[in-house]
């Protein structure tokens, strides 16, 4: 599976596309390691369990725009785009999408 | 550069956690119930424990703000026997120096049929339940009672477990939203004592009565005086909420103290 | 009073947000299907070097969708858990696609849409005791073909 974030993949050609795909997650920690980054906000520096989370949210937005892609029978998704949104209070709202593309 | 198009739905959505909502909340319900229940158990034996050690005026101030929530103009007012009933308080005080710093506040309000243990040492008595005591050694022993509630605690065992049911209700609000938390301290003077914190009460009261006057007479006569105003009023709302309600059934509570008497 | 109020408010959420969100679905899927032969992509210049022939158009499309009491009270309980937040996993997946099937309705004409982006945000302000709704603005260029 080939993701890029430009709009081809360097020595492939791409031969079908199949239109948008996504993958999109909203994951949290649970509420003591939120009282702990409060506290340790107060002294500032790298909050670990939110590093942890938002690559952990990612990586599975990721995974799930790669298993839609793989449905529909692509072997690369080109020219994907990360994005984020605020609904739920405390939580990491990810979303990815690009296009999925059949390469030779 | 011919690229064509091939348009296909997925076969299914990988968006969405495949697992039934209502399955999960469920789940994530019950586990939560049983995280918050097993906090506050053990955040109130805690208490307990440090309740046991704490000195009998902790939590005056809390005493003296609950009082006001009673009858906050009655207080001023002198009511005429005041100093005799003073008296036999701090004839019964005498018993113990432990005793030494508990304060009565005496309610004039003849519909106020009832006493109180608050937090903090401070005892508070109705007028209108003193009018039905017949005799010294029944006000004696009434107020032995509330005593005893002091010197075990109760009112700030009682407060704990108010404050764990608001914790309790406030961590399901965090959790839920909206959920609704009844009026804090009416909840937490309702919260009753315990069948055995009363009887345990009527034993000191019992005590005091004894080492004051010299004979447990007197003890039996003012529950029979209690037991009188409950079947007068039992429409009365102002006794059903409070003293009737929270106390064990008086006839038993006469039975328990005829027993300890003849010991 | 405020627990039967509560009641009503929860199962109420249950079952109107439930049968909502079923119906919802059954309309995607049913204008997915219609609209599936209109190629929206992410790229612009790799897919058709003919430019000349097409007139290129900026088109949006938007839409805000809301949680219903239920699956938001579940949310709050799972926020203290951890892990996946469910409930919002439907909101935010039916107002993307929403989004983009609007995207396509807005240009009935076009050949294709390209360079598209999705941006989410939250009209209110994330809380507990706020309005919980997302807005998905999708947009890009609709290609027209000219001669």
């Amino acid at each position: 599976m080939f993701i890029t974030n430009t709009e081809f993949i360097p020595g492939k050609q791409i031969v079908t596309m199949f239109g948008l795909v996504s993958g999109s997650t909203v994951r949290s920690k649970h509420v003591g390691k939120d009282i702990f980054a409060g506290l340790k906000n107060i002294v500032g520096g790298e909050l670990k369990a939110y590093t942890e989370l938002l690559s952990e949210s990612r990586e599975e937005a990721t995974a799930r725009m790669i298993a839609e892609a793989k449905d529909l029978g692509a072997n690369a998704v080109v020219n994907v785009r990360y994005s984020t949104s605020s609904v739920a209070a405390g939580a990491a709202e990810l979303y990815v999408y690009g296009t999925a593309v059949f390469v030779e | 550069m011919g690229i064509t198009y091939q348009g296909k739905i997925p076969t299914q959505n990988h968006n969405v956690s495949q697992q039934s909502l209502i399955t999960k909340s469920f789940q994530i319900i019950f586990s939560l119930f049983a995280f918050i229940i097993f906090f506050s158990l053990a955040i109130y034996f805690s208490l307990g424990i440090f309740i046991s050690y704490a000195p009998i005026n902790f939590g005056r101030t809390l005493g003296e703000t609950l009082l006001k929530t009673f009858e906050a103009d009655t207080l001023k007012t002198k009511y005429p026997q005041q100093e005799q009933i003073e008296a036999i308080f701090n004839k019964l005080k005498e018993a113990s120096p432990e005793l030494e710093s508990l304060d009565l506040r005496i309610i004039n309000n003849p519909d106020f049929k009832n006493a109180f243990a608050l937090p903090g040492g401070i005892i508070i008595i109705g007028t209108g339940l003193i009018k039905e005591l017949r005799s010294e050694q029944e006000i004696a022993m009434i107020l032995g009672h509330e005593i005893g509630h002091q010197v075990n605690r109760d009112a700030l065992r009682r407060l704990s477990k108010g404050v764990i049911f608001m914790l309790f209700y406030s961590s399901l609000a965090i959790s839920g939203g909206e959920v609704p938390v009844a009026s804090s301290l009416n909840n937490l003077l309702d919260l009753s004592f315990s069948r055995k914190q009363e009887l345990n009460a009527d034993e000191y009261g019992l005590g005091l009565l004894q080492q004051a006057y010299k004979s447990p007479s007197g003890a039996v006569e003012a529950f029979e005086s209690i037991l009188k105003i409950e079947q007068d009023s039992k429409v009365n709302n102002y006794l059903d909420l409070s003293f009737l309600k929270t106390h064990p059934d008086t006839n038993y509570r006469i039975k328990k103290l005829k027993e300890m008497v003849k010991e | 009073m405020e627990f039967i109020i509560l009641a009503v408010l929860f199962f109420s959420g249950l079952i109107f947000g439930t049968l909502n969100e079923r119906k919802h679905y059954r309309s995607i899927h049913k204008r997915e299907a219609e609209l599936i032969q209109k190629p929206i992509i992410t790229f612009g210049k790799n897919y058709n070097p003919e430019y000349q022939d097409y007139h290129g158009e900026l088109v949006s499309a938007n839409v805000v969708i809301s949680i219903d009491y239920f699956k938001k009270f579940v949310a709050n309980i799972s926020n203290l858990i951890g892990g996946r937040l469910v409930s919002y996993e439907t909101l935010l997946d039916r107002a993307r696609r929403e989004a983009i099937l609007r995207l396509k309705e807005s240009c009935p004409e076009a050949d294709l849409i390209i360079n598209t982006r999705l941006e989410t945000s939250s009209i209110t302000q994330a809380g507990k005791n706020s309005v919980s709704c997302v807005e998905v603005l999708a947009f890009g260029t609709a290609l027209y073909r000219v001669n």
